[in-house]
């Protein structure tokens, strides 16, 4: 087995050789993960300089190879490694995970994270008590201290290399790492990103308070506005021989006016007219239905 | 908005990662069924912040002692254990049920802070978020311990369908890393959905919620229905009541008359007893006399206790709460057409504008 030689350490930016078709693996992270992984950051230990935890998900195989859907994660109460480095309590682990199978039976453990760029033999020392588990776990690796004003999310998995049949050592190989959303999870997260009127928000960091629908809209076409100057000016930029444009822009341009429906007048005023009586008809119910309901529970009151 | 309940506690502050977490638990789980878990986090300055959630477990056996475990196992990695309330997720309205009541009331005796999050995964489509944070007002708390459902009791305490549960302002809050990690992802492609919301939809969902409106109104009319005769039969146990209490009046008195002859006749014997020597038949005369006085005012002690006890007796009153918890629903439904129609209506206005000028 591999206990017998140890993996050569590798730097994050060597990126794993392209592997044969079939055989390529791709982690989709979904933004709970990150979230869950800084907060589990942000709360540690002071004495600790970084954390380690497990992910869970679904393995998902698609004709180019095997696709690692991570949606969910949980902390690790960590300990530092006698060789420095961060190893975790198996008991903590097979306790924490049995919780959550019972509650998501539909996912499993399938790699660790960690906020330590570094990957050496202690990692490889996590990788074997996870394989236990699971066959091929990887590694997701999320850089809090923001180096290069960045903060990066990277997988690994890893690779074995060897000849004669029997792997002889393995490394940590860079594998296509993606973020993808649900569209209530975006939809959450523009919210958080948007919230608030510009006279109440000092800053981005504050809290964001929860708009309201017209709010929303308010700000949707301000947005759709803001874009639709952004071209026009361009297009006279272009025109005044300022700038240069390619025919890429402009053929997206001119999709994206002839998606436009020509309407005819006639039709839309009748169009619009019935919708919005409708629109007043519905309103007009309901004031009744809720004047009538009103008007109901008030007389129970005085009954009797 | 002034909270009558816990004047400590103004507004929610939810942590992306619990908001997260609670949109990822209730849009898996299956079909129409409810999900629900538990708030986790912390109230300081008024604020409640809620800091993480996870979801109840499907087994409710053993969940206290899954409760137990979890808290201990987050308490090791600095993850805040108290809880603050529960989520649910529901749709728009329905999640005003006594059952909800329940819940929440059990968690504000428990907590007096506690608030409970109303999700509801169809709304959020097309940009908006449906998540509001609820709880119930002390003026509902207090008439709840009574568990008195007569429409009397409701009015004498003035409560309106609309007083049960009061709304608190929620803010969403994330900590400087991931604002970091936002302004990341936000330079990646398709995760804005900014425009979804410019999509004008069609009649369903004004059909959805009119037809949802309409079921409840049916349910107001039955229970009219059931409230006029539960109002008969009240009258009629009232009527009852009466009569039993005439009939005791009636005997009360007749026994009082028979008091009066007995002491009467009591008073001769005694009387005759002084004049003459004592004589045996007198004596038991005597007896008999006291004794028959006593029966008479043990029955009359009796039948006072009786007629205590029938105007005691609990008139049949229908209890009222469902009907509130309807009415109350009926107005959270057309509180939402409302705005949808606000929303239509601005969009058919501006389509208008558009096509005028090109």
């Amino acid at each position: 087995e591999m206990a017998a030689s140890p993996p050569l350490p590798s730097k994050p930016f060597f990126l794993a050789p392209p592997s044969k078709d079939g055989e390529q693996i791709v982690l989709k992270v979904h933004p709970l993960v990150v979230f869950s992984i800084l907060d589990h950051y942000k709360r540690r230990d002071p004495k600790q300089e970084h954390v380690i935890g497990i992910l869970m998900g679904e393995v998902n195989i698609t004709p180019q190879g095997k696709e690692y859907q991570i949606k969910n994660c949980f902390q690790q109460e960590s300990m530092e490694h006698k060789g420095g480095g961060l190893i975790f309590d198996v008991n903590y682990y097979q306790k924490m995970a049995t919780l959550q199978k019972k509650l998501n039976p539909k996912e499993s453990v399938i790699g660790w994270y960690a906020t330590d760029t570094q990957l050496d033999i202690i990692s490889y020392e996590v990788y074997s008590i996870i394989r236990k588990n699971f066959v091929e776990p990887v590694h997701l690796v999320v850089d809090a201290s923001l180096r290069d004003s960045r903060l990066s999310v990277d997988g690994y998995a890893v690779k074995k290399m060897g000849f004669g049949g029997k792997a002889r050592l393995c490394q940590f190989g860079r594998v296509k790492t993606e973020l993808t959303a649900s569209e209530a999870a975006k939809i959450a997260l523009g919210a958080v990103t948007t919230g608030g009127t510009d006279s109440e928000r000092k800053s981005p960091f504050t809290p964001a308070t929860m708009l309201s629908e017209m709010e929303n809209l308010t700000y949707s076409l301000r947005e759709l506005l803001h874009l639709l100057d952004t071209v026009s000016e361009y297009v006279d930029q272009v025109v005044a021989g300022k700038e240069r444009s390619t025919p890429e822009i402009g053929s997206a341009i001119k999709d994206a006016l002839a998606a436009i429906p020509r309407i005819d007048m006639e039709m839309f005023t009748r169009m619009f007219n019935q919708k919005t009586e409708n629109m007043l008809m519905i309103l007009y119910l309901t004031n009744i239905i809720r004047t009538q309901v009103t008007l109901t529970n008030r007389i129970y009151e005085v009954l009797d | 908005m002034e909270s009558k309940t816990h004047p400590g506690v103004q507004e929610v502050q939810v942590d992306g990662l619990a908001l997260l977490q609670i949109i990822k638990h209730c849009n898996e789980s299956k079909g129409g069924a409810t999900a629900d878990g538990q708030l986790l986090g912390l109230e300081a300055n008024g604020k409640l912040e809620v800091t993480n959630a996870f979801p109840t477990a499907e087994n409710k056996a053993d969940y206290d002692e899954f409760i137990k475990e979890m808290m201990q196992l987050l308490d090791k990695v600095n993850v805040d254990n108290n809880t603050v309330g529960w989520y649910r997720s529901a749709f728009i309205g329905e999640w005003i049920t006594s059952n909800t009541i329940r819940v929440q009331y059990e968690f504000q005796n428990a907590i007096p802070e506690s608030v409970v999050l109303v999700y509801d995964p169809h709304t959020t489509t097309k940009g908006n978020l449906g998540l509001k944070a609820y709880r119930l007002s002390s003026h509902f708390m207090a008439f709840y311990k009574k568990k008195d459902w007569s429409h009397i009791n409701f009015a004498r305490h003035k409560i309106d369908s609309g007083d049960i549960f009061e709304e608190i302002p929620m803010k969403v809050h994330n900590s400087h890393l991931i604002h970091a990690f936002l302004y990341e992802m936000q330079e990646q492609d398709g995760f804005s959905c900014e425009f979804d919301r410019l999509d004008l939809g069609g009649d369903a969902p004004f059909e959805a919620n009119l037809k949802i409106m309409s079921n409840s109104i049916d349910e107001l009319i039955q229970d009219q229905g059931k409230f006029k005769s539960s109002q008969k039969g009240v009258k009629r146990v009232r009527d009852q009541i009466q009569h039993q209490l005439a009939a005791v009046q009636q005997q009360m008195a007749s026994i009082q008359q028979q008091k009066a002859t007995v002491e009467e006749q009591l008073r001769k014997v005694r009387e005759q007893k002084k004049e003459e020597e004592t004589n045996g038949n007198e004596i038991s005369k005597e007896e008999k006399l006291t004794k028959s006085k006593e029966e008479m005012e043990g029955k009359e002690e009796w039948l006072k206790k009786s007629k205590e006890e029938l105007l005691k007796k609990p008139l049949p009153y229908l209890p009222r709460l469902d009907a509130y918890l309807t009415s109350h629903k009926i107005g959270h439904y057309s509180a939402k057409v409302k705005t949808m129609i606000g929303e239509n209506m601005a969009k058919m206005f501006e389509i208008d504008a558009l096509n005028s000028e090109l």
